[in-house]
């Protein structure tokens, strides 16, 4: 079931949902990005640096291995003394290699016993002692003598040894050895821009631009082992790549540190999430302000419509914050206007259709009543003309009546001194056979009743009383009840069957008249259009027993001011 | 409404995925505990002695070797607190008569090269194989020295070296211990239980200095901060090799030389490239290197002394009761302890 939230909670949901989390989301994407490629240009750097060193080591390397082995396959430098020409060659092939490689090297030549052919200098690191053959590097080249062997000495400096054995008839007669001090390298290892380390295949180190990398005896880290890849050494982080070269006799490792920039991004990571969570909270201690103020219209506006729920037209809206709520608030007074003229004209029609009916309810009971008078008199004047005289006299009274006074209503007792009139001519009609009573309470007597009214009961009770009998005793009741007024008229006549009754009763309820019960309908119809309401005629009847009809109607005076 | 569910919830995962993409991208498993060293080594020699030793050892085998460095006191608590799991499988430091005491730490091995060494420096306990021979020493500032003359013990005792002479606590340093029993001997002539008012004249002159490790020794008479050192030859000897302006004087009084010692510890994981080592550092070569590069004094018959330093022909070199040593050692320590801080309170 979907649950209906408040306008403000709708505007922080569209908010989070369509504005902070998707921001968020990019700036957390891009960040994401910034890192993923700042971590491969580290790593392609550093690959780069590492390839370069290696390119570069190797080739010095295998430059002087290459002359190592042209060398051996020359034994007369042991077994012949080296001339001068001699001499000059092989020193005018180390210059060129220097040339060509940028690195210095120092070649020596020794005898099978360790005595130096060619070559001076730092010996003294070479040779230990004439008689420690099975050492160093001279252990290596006897070890593998047409081999290429390398040796790293690591005192002050590290020296590189390569060395190949100077061979006769397979048996070994001399060394050859180029030595090639770490030193020379300096300047590469100053034109990458990661920190290198380069050992032998034991881990001992020969170049090294960050001495972090190095342990006390002068070895590569042995903590762990390392491949590629992103590592932690002693808090920092650095990212790390390994190649081989020389057939796995040397191992290049160049190292980044990336520790700065890691905590940094780690920062913004941090700042980013703090941020997001900052404006969640932010968003939903604002937006409902927000919300209120951005729809305070829209709240003035339910506002209004609930006083014309409420029934009341007369408020108006007043709003000028926008344009479309403007607009909403004079289409609303509009509204509001053209709906009040509308039921203002609306009740004047009515009561004037109320009103024009009235008008036509009396005037039939006129022409009905004076009918029936007309005609007794015509009867009258040729049996008592005296009595003729007295009738005609009494319906004018009645008909002034009638027609003179515009009021709808008219005091009780004004009304009662008219039904006297009436019963009057009624009485020179029937004679004897007609008997009335007429009782109403003093209190009663200012009251406001609708013209003509204890006429009509009696005219009515008179039309359908008689039946088949002689004679007739009406009588009128007048009291207060509560609030109300009530008649009550009662004749002993011969009553109506219960088919009739039931056929009047109904016709009661209806606004139209489909019977020609005239009297009872139109005094019911009467009041119901003066006074609305529960007021009204309700009729009892027995037949051979007589008939009651109440009348009830509201207890009012002229001083009252009764809205009709 | 569930449509706009999803897409919270997909860039929630999204995020998360990132998250722990990025943080996972630091700790990538390309690295692991190296834990494949094939030989640890507990040693007290300087740096400048191991690093050819090994290297060479690492280059010939292809072994990988670990080493852990120390005063040798040190080291012996170390290896009895692990005695039920040793970490390490060799000691290599550490004067005979320090040794002596804790040999139940030790295995039995004689070396390969034994029919080598001097009838002196046998392996005659079986689990002590004699590495080289040190005589104890004065090291000297020569800078600093000025005209005092020194010969002897007895020229320590002098004003003018008060808190000048650096001295190692005999609990933790072999050197220091050497020294004491040489003092013991050589100034109680002949008589160790003569030596002691010697032992306490010095304590007033040491005025207050006991230093913590040999090291600390022959550095603090290199750095100038004392005059005159206690120590072995072969510190000094390095010292000078590497130009430092450092005397050496073996004292008239008498000269204490004891071998140290190379041991394989009890129970030791890497048993046979333990053996391997023993021998190599027994071998010719190492012996040769000790003698021309590393000035220590070999115990191989077949390795020529040292030039650069005085033979021992040369020297009064005391002899001593190998055992009256052994048994006294906690006792004298103690009793050096008791002196030393007797006369300068902490």
């Amino acid at each position: 079931m979907k649950k209906i939230k408040s306008f403000s909670d709708n505007i922080r949901r569209m908010f989070i949902t369509y504005a902070i989390i998707p921001s968020f989301f990019i700036a957390f994407s891009c960040l994401a990005l910034i890192i993923g490629i700042w971590k491969y240009t580290i790593k392609a750097t550093n690959k780069t640096a590492n390839l370069k060193v290696c390119r570069m080591l190797e080739s010095d390397i295998n430059m002087y291995s290459e002359y190592l082995v042209n060398l051996s396959k020359d034994e007369t430098l042991i077994t012949n003394p080296i001339d001068t020409g001699k001499r000059v060659k092989i020193m005018e092939v180390m210059y060129q290699l220097h040339s060509r490689t940028k690195c210095n090297a120092d070649l020596y030549i020794l005898d099978i016993n360790l005595n130096p052919v060619f070559g001076d200098g730092a010996l003294s690191e070479l040779i230990i002692n004439k008689t420690l053959d099975n050492w160093g590097i001279i252990r290596e080249i006897r070890n593998k003598p047409d081999q290429i062997s390398y040796y790293l000495i690591n005192n002050k400096t590290n020296i590189l040894c390569l060395g190949a054995g100077l061979q006769r008839n397979n048996e070994l007669v001399g060394y050859l050895i180029i030595t090639l001090d770490s030193e020379e390298f300096n300047i590469l290892l100053s034109q990458v821009s990661s920190d290198i380390v380069v050992t032998d295949k034991n881990g001992w180190i020969y170049l090294i631009s960050n001495y972090e990398f190095e342990d006390a005896l002068g070895r590569f880290l042995r903590e762990y082992t390392y491949t590629s890849g992103f590592i932690e050494y002693s808090g920092e982080t650095y990212y790390l790549s390994q190649n081989r070269i020389c057939n796995d006799m040397f191992r290049v490792y160049s190292i980044t540190n990336y520790s700065m920039e890691s905590r940094m991004f780690n920062v913004m990571i941090m700042f980013i999430l703090f941020l997001f969570v900052a404006i969640i909270g932010i968003t939903f201690a604002i937006s409902k302000k927000v919300a209120v103020k951005s729809t305070r219209d829209l709240y003035k506006i339910v506002e209004a419509f609930e006083y014309v729920k409420k029934g009341n037209l007369d408020h108006n809206l007043d709003i000028d914050s926008c344009i479309e709520f403007k607009e909403i608030g004079e289409a609303y007074n509009l509204m509001l206007d053209g709906l009040k003229n509308y039921i203002q004209e609306n009740k004047e029609l009515s009561h004037l259709a109320a009103f024009a009916q009235v008008k036509q309810l009396e005037a039939q009971f006129n022409s009905h009543f004076l009918f029936n008078t007309l005609d007794n008199i015509r009867f009258m004047s040729k049996i008592d003309v005296e009595a003729a005289d007295k009738m005609i006299v009494a319906l004018s009274n009645l008909l002034r009546y009638s027609i003179s006074n515009a009021q709808e209503e008219i005091q009780l007792k004004e009304d009662l001194h008219y039904t006297e009139s009436y019963l009057t001519i009624l009485k020179i009609r029937y004679n004897r056979r007609l008997t009335y009573a007429i009782d109403v309470d003093e209190n009663i007597k200012d009251c406001l009743i609708p013209k003509l009214m204890m006429l009509s009961l009696i005219e009515n009770a008179v039309k359908y009383g008689y039946g088949d009998r002689e004679t007739l005793h009406v009588s009128i009741k007048g009291f207060k009840k509560d609030d109300d007024l009530i008649f009550i008229c009662k004749d002993n006549g011969a009553g109506i069957p219960e088919e009739i009754l039931k056929q009047i009763r109904d016709n009661l309820m209806s606004p139209v008249n489909k019977t020609n019960h005239h009297g009872i309908y139109n005094i019911h119809r009467r009041i119901k259009l003066m006074y609305h309401n529960n007021y009204g005629v309700s009729i009892e009847s027995k037949p051979g027993e007589g008939t009651t009809i109440t009348l009830k109607l509201p207890y009012h005076t002229a001083n009252d001011n009764y809205v009709i | 409404m569930k449509r706009k569910i999803g897409f919270i919830s997909i860039i929630i995962v999204a995020v998360i995925v990132l998250c722990v993409f990025y943080l996972s991208g630091n700790h990538k498993n390309n690295i692991q505990n190296n834990e494949s060293e094939d030989l640890v080594i507990y040693s007290a020699h300087p740096i400048e002695l191991l690093r050819p030793l090994i290297k060479e050892f690492e280059s010939k085998t292809g072994l990988q070797i670990k080493v852990v460095t120390g005063g040798t006191g040190e080291l012996i608590e170390k290896i009895e607190s692990e005695k039920d799991k040793p970490e390490a499988d060799i000691l290599w430091s550490g004067s005979l008569s320090t040794l002596k005491p804790q040999m139940y730490l030790f295995e039995n091995y004689i070396s390969k090269y034994e029919e080598y060494v001097y009838e002196d420096f046998k392996n005659n306990e079986g689990m002590l194989t004699r590495f080289s021979d040190i005589p104890s020493i004065l090291m000297i500032n020569t800078d600093l020295i000025g005209d005092i003359e020194i010969k002897g013990y007895e020229d320590l005792l002098n004003p003018l070296l008060k808190g000048k002479i650096a001295y190692c606590n005999p609990m933790v340093s072999s050197s220091a211990y050497e020294h004491l029993i040489n003092m013991l001997y050589a100034m109680g002539k002949g008589n160790p239980d003569n030596g002691w008012d010697y032992i306490e004249k010095l304590c007033y002159y040491l005025d207050g200095n006991l230093l913590k490790s040999s090291t600390e020794v022959y550095q603090g008479v290199a750095n100038g901060d004392y005059v005159v050192g206690l120590i072995f030859e072969d510190a000094a000897a390095a010292l000078i090799e590497n130009g430092a302006n450092i005397d050496i004087v073996y004292m008239e009084e008498g000269v204490l030389s004891t071998p140290d010692c190379i041991s394989i510890i009890k129970n030791a994981a890497h048993r046979e490239n333990a053996e391997l080592f023993v021998d190599f550092v027994s071998s010719y070569e190492v012996q040769t290197m000790l003698t021309a590069k590393l000035s220590r004094r070999s115990v191989r018959m077949d390795v020529e002394p040292p030039k650069n330093l005085k033979s021992k022909e040369e020297m009064k070199i005391l002899h001593i009761d190998d055992d009256k040593i052994y048994s006294m050692k906690k006792e004298w320590i103690q009793k050096f302890i008791d002196i030393f801080y007797s006369i300068n309170p902490e």
